[in-house]
């Protein structure tokens, strides 16, 4: 394994078990592959990674009715018939200041996008919280009445969340053999919709991270999760030469390193001495033949004759 | 050459309906179709299986003895006589089953409902159906046409969604029956938020993002056959269905034929 994936790897425990700084952290996930195993995944990483009571666990949900057995130690909310000034209120009760808090929200495509910025800021107040979110992308944007007032200036959820977030998991099923991006372009189409099998895998996904540093500093990784053994294998693409030998010497010298078109046709015509010496193969039965040439100095001792 | 009747399976150990992982958790099913695709046929043996966890178009799975579960049947665009004559054919009268109710939302709809007002949306809810749940025995529920709701009122897309939770909540299994046609929520060329298209789409979408299993019905895609109605096709939703005994959702296409008779054979595919 390389030092990069190697230092992959490590960021993605470190960022699943809660162990990187990282204030907001966005899950985008689709139809295709929901959020629900990962956000198991991420409480059973925070729960061994970390001694019983040390994070204050708290699900605020639009959207399920209930908690999955993964996340059973959250203390769940329904906040789904709340408006957004009771919710910031709620949340903001439920945060332990001597602990580390993790605040998660399923899922924040319920917030409006013009209350989505001062949401998100109004629940972070200080550095021992993070906030667990789930965006779904499959959920079509439409321009709204605000961003009409503001004359299209202001950003759709999905650009701001993605601005913010200093940690993005954009989950994508593992079907190696299916073409996503053929699904992604008929996904408004009722062929797909609602009958698309072999998504939503509880064993395997596919993850691509990014995380953002402080200094500005971007990495994005790609993972394929097991989610039954609860190990992450980096993603290595394969380095497949893009450009040929003639191309990279090309520009580098004012003098002419590369060789055109009529040239190479040139010198494929020319014809080598072993060719011709190719053609009269087998006739000697694997002997060495030495035929004489004009030029041949004729020697008629043999020298390697005994001299005795 | 014969073709070779199959079973309908859901779930793993040959399990529609699992009644006894119901105990532990909730499952929301969607069943969608599209015109030509009724899905009559299938809520039918899923009534049946809900009731008495019988399946006629299973071998073995046909002697009926106790009512298993509470049954609650929701609709916006069918009287009750609809399922009880389709519920006849299979020997189940379902007049004579205390424990199946049929709440009746088709009949005086718009009399009830002003589409300015989605105000009396929730007064139709909470008047009509709601308190004709039992909250100390929790009924299977099916519900069907809701999108009416959608399309020819004012109601957005989430406060529908706020009353599927609410069933959600008072069921052990909720079957969301929803018509899929492309016509009803193709967004493609529209952009703005207001459109009935768009408030459909955003409804199917949200819903999916809460299902645990879809069942989806679709004519066959190479045009119509005279053996084959159309396609069944079941595939696990957004959320993990946890059932007992490592219960597990069989992804599974089958063809289906529904004969003049109502008679029905299921092919794997």
């Amino acid at each position: 394994m390389s030092s990069q994936t190697q230092s992959s790897a490590v960021l993605l425990q470190r960022v699943l078990s809660l162990k990187e700084a990282s204030p907001l952290i966005l899950v985008l996930d689709t139809i295709f592959q929901s959020s629900h195993t990962l956000l198991s995944e991420i409480n059973h990483r925070i729960s061994t990674s970390h001694p019983a009571n040390t994070v204050n666990k708290q699900f605020f949900s639009f959207e399920t009715t209930a908690l999955s057995p993964g996340l059973s130690d959250f203390e769940f909310h329904d906040v789904s018939c709340l408006c957004i000034k009771q919710v910031i209120e709620l949340i903001s009760s439920k945060i332990n200041p001597s602990v580390k808090n993790l605040i998660l929200i399923d899922s924040i495509n319920y917030v409006e996008n013009v209350h989505l910025s001062k949401f998100i800021n109004e629940i972070i107040q200080s550095e021992n919280i993070t906030i667990l979110t789930t965006y779904h992308t499959s959920l079509p944007e439409f321009e709204n009445n605000y961003q009409s007032n503001q004359q299209g200036v202001y950003p759709s959820s999905y650009s701001l969340l993605t601005f913010i977030a200093s940690t993005i998991l954009e989950i994508l099923p593992h079907t190696p053999n299916t073409h996503m991006q053929d699904d992604e372009e008929s996904l408004l189409k009722d062929r797909t919709l609602l009958q698309s099998k072999g998504y939503n895998n509880t064993d395997f996904i596919t993850l691509h991270l990014t995380n953002k540093r402080k200094s500005g500093r971007s990495v994005n990784y790609p993972f394929t999760l097991n989610l039954r053994n609860h190990e992450a294998y980096p993603l290595v693409k394969q380095q497949t030469p893009t450009e040929s030998d003639e191309d990279l010497l090309k520009g580098l010298t004012t003098f002419n390193l590369t060789t055109s078109a009529k040239q190479k046709i040139v010198k494929d015509q020319v014809e080598l001495p072993y060719f011709q010496a190719q053609e009269l193969m087998g006739e000697a039965a694997g002997a060495i033949v030495y035929q004489y040439e004009k030029d041949d100095d004729y020697d008629e001792e043999d020298p390697y004759e005994d001299p005795f | 050459m014969t073709s070779q009747k199959q079973e309908l399976h859901l779930f793993s150990g040959n399990a529609i309906i699992p009644h006894k992982s119901l105990t532990k958790s909730h499952l929301f099913t969607t069943i969608s179709h599209v015109q030509g695709t009724s899905p009559t046929w299938l809520v039918n043996y899923l009534i049946d299986n809900a009731l008495y966890d019988t399946c006629l178009l299973n071998e073995g799975q046909s002697t009926r003895s106790s009512v298993k579960s509470g049954v609650v049947f929701i609709s916006l665009i069918n009287d009750s006589k609809t399922y009880e004559a389709g519920l006849k054919k299979l020997g189940v009268d379902l007049k004579s089953i205390p424990q199946f109710q049929f709440i009746d939302l088709f009949t005086d709809l718009f009399t009830k409902v002003q589409p300015q007002e989605p105000q009396s949306i929730a007064k139709l809810f909470d008047s009509e159906v709601f308190p004709h749940i039992s909250k100390t025995k929790k009924p299977i529920i099916f519900i069907e046409g809701l999108e009416l709701l959608l399309l020819s009122t004012q109601i957005t897309s989430i406060q529908l969604l706020g009353y599927l939770s609410q069933l959600t909540s008072l069921s052990k299994s909720l079957f969301l029956i929803t018509p899929s046609d492309s016509e009803l929520h193709d967004i493609t060329t529209i952009n703005t938020q207001s459109s009935r298209q768009h408030q459909y789409h955003d409804f199917l979408i949200r819903v999916l993002h809460r299902t645990n299993l879809n069942i989806a019905l679709r004519p066959l895609s190479t045009g119509k056959a005279k053996d084959v109605t159309g396609t069944l096709t079941i595939s696990r939703g957004s959320v993990p269905f946890e059932g007992l005994d490592g219960l597990e959702i069989l992804e599974r296409e089958y063809l289906y034929l529904v004969s003049r008779d109502n008679s029905v054979k299921l092919f794997f595919r």
